[in-house]
Parts: C-alpha cells; structure tokens; sequence
C-alpha cells in the first residue's frame, strides 16, 4: 500500500516538474518545425502553396517575357479577382494572396491595384483620392488592371480506420485584357494521420 | 506457439520489405536534352545526409527575360524511401540575400534508388546566385 501511495506521489511531483518546465518558445517559420493539424490549413500549408504558385507564375510566364503591359515601359498591373474558400474553415485569403502578391511585386514586374478589385476597393481612402484626383482633372482615371487573378481552395477528407486523410487543393489562375487565362496552376497538400498523433 | 512464432516471422519479413521498395525506370538510350551542367561547392555538415541522398549533378539556365532558373538532380542511394528537407536562397550579385517572404523548407519524399530533381527559379532579375539546403525531415 505503502509502495502505491509513494509512486501515486511521484507521478503527481513528475506531472508537476514537467506542467512547470513546459514553456512556450518562438519558432522561425521559415525554419520550422512547426505544428502540423490534420483537420485545419497550418499557416506553412499556406506559405508552401504560395510558393509553389508564385515559382510557376514566375517561371511560365513572366521569366519567358509573357507579361503583356498597358504601357511598355512600366510593371503589369494586376487586380484580385474572386478568391474562393471552399473549404469547411474560416481562413483569411490573404494568407496565401498576399505573399504571392509580394513576391510577383518584387519582380519589378508587377504591381498590384488596391482601388480596383473584387468586392470592393481594398484600400478605400486610396480610392477616395483617386476619384478626387480624377473629379479635379489631375489624373485622367484609374489605370485599368492588365491582368486578374482568381483562387480558390478545396478540401477533401478520406478514412480508412483510424487514418484520416485531408487534402487541400489551392487552384489558381491569371486572366489576361482578353479574358484568357494565360496561367494556370493547383498545389494539393495532403495530410494524413490518426486522431491522437495530432493531439498536440 | 510454433504457429504463432511463424506468423510474427512472416509479419516481420513484411513489414520490412514494404519498406525497400526501389524504383526502376526506362528513358531514352540517346536524350534530346542538351544540360548545361555547372561545376558545385557542396559542404558536408551531415555525412549521414550525403551517404543516403547523393547530388548528382546541378544544371542552370537563363530564361527569355533574363531569370535563372536552377534544376539539381538527387538520387536516393538507399533502398528505403527517404524524406528530405530543401530550401533554395538567391543572392545578387553583390552576394546580398534576395529577400522572399515564401522561401522555406519544403518537404520531399524520395523512393529507394529514385532519382529526383529540385527546381527553383529565380525571384527577380537582378539575383544571380543560389544556395540549396538540404536537412533530413524532422517529422
């Protein structure tokens, strides 16, 4: 009995030590590791996506000369079309967006247009001064976008057993003055496991 | 007992050999493809890293409006499949960082004996030089 109460207490001290010891840290998210869901997008699926997206868009289609521009002489304007979330969570869309449209905007090549977009002017002030601007006669209108760009992101979950399969597909797609999609591209992460290896 | 003795043998001796699956593969005796190889530094910080994944060849290219575009050929030595870490950096030409908000590690799995190959292209014009990371997967 004597022996029980002796482990009961050093299970209790050793939980204690360890509740204690456990302490948060910061992590390099370009370093990693970091954690990994099985059923929610983890903010490195999102940076993995955006960079495989924003290779290809640079590798198919500005690195071959493809980008077709307004005036000769300056960056392709480029306006955010329809981001679809088509997944079962709330996510910010510009978790993937924006970093594809930091890294298309260090090209030199591209810029992107905050008082033009889907839905409604990103950035309203901005959109506000323009139409001042143009009510004026200081400038002569908006530059109009040279290009659109569309997303989306799809899930699907699989079982077999204990093992559970989630996929996501982030679909991307750039539309040129003609209405052609002139890119186009999907990255599937896939992520699987059992309900406990993602408890933590 | 001798039955069961037999079955764990058998299970064992599947367990293992699912494992060791290694790839075969056909191409083309004479290639098309001309690659411009170019020669590499490589520092060896992990020698258990170099012995199971050798780098075979790096070949570089420059595209129509002047970016780089790197491939790096990869080749699992080992008859299990292995999983890798690799992470490309660009420099210009003064060897300053290119900063990219997207570069990270990213996750590859190789069969035994595959062959594999990394590609990343330049982020901008203006860098010229790259550095390929390379770590075992730490999941």
């Amino acid at each position: 009995m004597n022996s029980k109460k002796y482990f009961v207490l050093a299970l209790t001290v050793q939980l204690f030590i360890v509740g204690c010891t456990g302490k948060t840290r910061y992590v390099d998210p370009q370093r990693g590791p970091l954690v990994v869901s099985l059923g929610k997008i983890n903010i490195q699926d999102f940076a993995n996506a955006a960079q495989s997206l924003t290779q290809s868009l640079i590798e198919q289609v500005i690195a071959q000369g493809g980008l077709q521009r307004s005036d000769p002489n300056q960056p392709a304007i480029l306006a955010i079309s329809r981001i679809v979330n088509n997944t079962a969570q709330h996510v910010d869309m510009d978790l993937l967006i924006k970093k594809i449209r930091v890294e298309l905007n260090r090209t030199g090549e591209v810029l992107t247009t905050t008082t033009l977009a889907y839905g409604g002017a990103e950035d309203p002030l901005a959109e506000q001064t323009q139409q001042y601007r143009e009510f004026t006669g200081e400038t002569q209108g908006a530059p109009l976008p040279d290009y659109t760009l569309t997303a989306k992101i799809i899930e699907d979950y699989a079982r077999e057993n204990r093992t559970r399969q989630v996929s996501y597909a982030f679909q991307m797609s750039l539309t040129n003055k003609d209405g052609l999609a002139i890119w186009e591209d999907e990255v599937i992460i896939v992520k699987a496991g059992t309900k406990s290896a993602i408890s933590w | 007992m001798i039955a069961n003795s037999i079955r764990f043998l058998v299970l064992c001796v599947l367990v293992v050999s699912s494992g060791c699956a290694t790839v075969n593969t056909v191409e083309p005796e004479q290639l098309a493809a001309n690659r411009s190889i170019i020669a590499d530094k490589q520092v060896i910080t992990d020698p258990i890293l170099n012995t199971r994944t050798q780098i075979l060849s790096v070949n570089e290219t420059i595209t129509l409006d002047g970016f780089v575009k790197v491939q790096v050929e990869i080749r699992n030595a080992t008859k299990r499949a292995k999983q890798l870490e690799y992470l490309f950096e660009w420099f210009d030409v003064h060897g300053n960082l290119v900063p990219s908000t997207s570069s990270r590690f990213q996750m590859r799995e190789i069969l035994g004996g595959e062959t594999i190959f990394l590609t990343s292209i330049s982020p901008t014009r203006t860098a010229k030089d790259f550095k390929l990371k390379l770590i075992r997967a730490r999941n």
